[in-house]
């Protein structure tokens, strides 16, 4: 009984996780696209020092990823072998997509995105280890800086 | 310095490798370790068993005697104990003392503890209906005990145990699956303990009584309270009492025991 | 391709910048390392088979994150950061990112 359970939990993980996952990362790509005019660097000084700042502020997104069944159950395997969780690697790569993209989105109508940060928190699995409820939060920030026209 | 909008051609951050592929390998993988790790136990113990003497299984069943003795005294107990002694008179090789304790559970189980004691549920007691029966449930465990079976169950289930909680921590979902897994493993090799112990009772039944009809009829029961309620055979241990009872009919043909039509 | 962790690459001039670029990697040990982890824990001293796990899935890491300034013909990443999280338990994750620009 047990076992037919977890074969079902299994299967559906694997089905809806991977319709779930194709479907966003058509949307990360499409906004992606979308956005690939306003640059977002890590350094501090960028662009040109001659045109006048017309608005500086920080901006930030963020984004909470969840696991599926199918995942946390392939990720569990994989600790008693070692070696690269691959099934984790989407999820993390989603989440930090979509937080840098939400925060993209926050500075729409800026030029540039400078000095940012990109934090990860595991949230959920501390506070209620048994149930193991895996998910991954990205958080990304930065300072949107607009110049004079 | 100037911005030059780029896109990426593929993503590097992710494996390229199918993850259903990987599940297959990986459980593959467990599969093997498991089996590995049971043959390596298994081995263990069974080395480790034969040399126990008796002393040392009368020092581990203290826990278990202690925990057992608060039960009263009624006539059925003291019934059961006139049983077992008669039965035990009759065993061949080694001699020793066995214990028969009755405990007020709805259960339908009986168990055998280190230090030659007996456990009857008193759910067990109220479904037998003849002495026959009674003798046959007492008789099977006293065949566990001359196979030293409870000592074998005992110590895979304790090393399977530490085993897995020193592997992945005590609470944690590999832990968790793999030692359901493993303890599904073991009660399967606990099948054939089961009908040697059967067969043991059987023979014993047939001293005692010169019939059998006791075995048959108590093998229907349990088919019958297996009926009632949904199990898989794989991860019970009394399991498939059905082969059990094709086994005692084997045997009971093969040495000609008399049996009521 | 020349990796800094500072605003510039000295002696060098950045001429174009391509944006942010990122690797990651989530990595776990087989069960022996893990035993033997927690017994270490017990008397304390280095875990060698996690010091080894992080350095190799940093490396990695940082290999990514060049493939992927590569794909976008950058020959330098200045500014590298480098984090680290756990997602799962007995796995971690290293994540490098920085800028990926392109000097003369």
């Amino acid at each position: 009984m047990e076992l037919i359970i977890f074969i079902i939990l299994i299967t559906l993980g694997y089905v809806s996780g991977t319709i779930v996952e194709k479907k966003h990362y058509r949307s990360i790509e499409n906004r992606e696209e979308k956005f690939l005019s306003l640059p977002a660097v890590t350094i501090k000084k960028c662009g040109p020092t001659t045109k006048k700042v017309e608005q500086v502020r920080l901006v930030s997104g963020n984004a909470v990823i969840s696991v599926d069944y199918f995942k946390r159950i392939l990720a569990g395997l994989r600790n008693v072998f070692g070696g690269r969780v691959k099934s984790y690697e989407s999820l993390i790569d989603r989440a930090r997509r979509e937080a840098i993209l939400r925060m993209k989105r926050e500075a729409l109508f800026s030029d540039v995105i400078l000095n940012i940060r990109v934090e990860t928190s595991s949230i959920g699995q501390d506070a209620n280890r048994k149930k193991n409820i895996g998910s991954i939060e990205a958080f990304a920030y930065g300072t949107a800086v607009t110049y004079r026209k | 310095m100037k911005y030059t909008p780029k896109a990426f051609q593929k993503n590097v951050n992710v494996s390229e490798t199918s993850l259903l592929k990987d599940f297959f390998v990986l459980l593959g993988g467990l599969f093997a370790l498991m089996v590995l790790l049971y043959i390596v136990l298994g081995f263990g113990v069974d080395l480790i068993v034969p040399r126990l003497s008796l002393r040392a299984e009368k020092m581990l069943g203290v826990p278990f005697q202690q925990f057992y003795s608060e039960t009263e005294k009624n006539a059925s107990s003291e019934k059961l104990e006139e049983m077992l002694t008669e039965l035990v008179g009759l065993t061949t090789g080694e001699k020793r003392t066995y214990q028969v304790s009755l405990v007020q559970n709805d259960l339908f189980n009986a168990v055998a503890l280190p230090g030659g004691l007996i456990v009857i549920y008193s759910g067990l007691l109220d479904a037998v209906e003849s002495d026959q029966e009674l003798a046959f449930v007492l008789a099977h465990e006293l065949g566990h005990f001359a196979h030293r079976d409870h000592l074998k169950g005992l110590g895979r289930g304790l090393l399977l145990y530490l085993f897995i909680s020193i592997v992945a921590g005590p609470d944690n979902f590999a832990s968790d699956f793999l030692g359901e897994s493993l303890v599904g493993v073991q009660m399967q090799f606990s099948q054939r303990q089961e009908t040697i112990a059967d067969l043991f009772a059987l023979d014993l039944l047939n001293r005692r009584y010169d019939t059998v009809d006791g075995a048959v009829s108590f093998m229907k029961k349990i088919i019958e309270k297996e009926k009632s309620h949904l199990s898989l055979a794989l991860f019970s241990t009394h399991p498939a009492p059905e082969s059990r009872l094709f086994a005692l009919k084997d045997e009971i043909r093969e040495k000609g025991y008399k049996i009521s039509p | 391709m020349i990796l800094t962790n500072i605003e510039s690459v000295p002696g060098k001039n950045i001429v174009e910048h391509f944006g942010v670029v990122s690797g990651s990697t989530v990595r776990a040990k087989h069960v022996g390392r893990d035993i033997m982890a927690s017994l270490k824990n017990l008397v304390g001293g280095e875990l060698k088979g996690y010091t080894e796990l992080l350095q190799d899935s940093r490396d990695e890491a940082t290999n990514r994150m060049i493939a992927q300034a590569g794909q976008l013909g950058a020959n330098a990443i200045v500014n590298v950061r480098f984090a680290t999280s756990s997602v799962a338990q007995g796995a971690s994750e290293l994540y490098a990112y920085g800028t990926a620009v392109r000097v003369e």
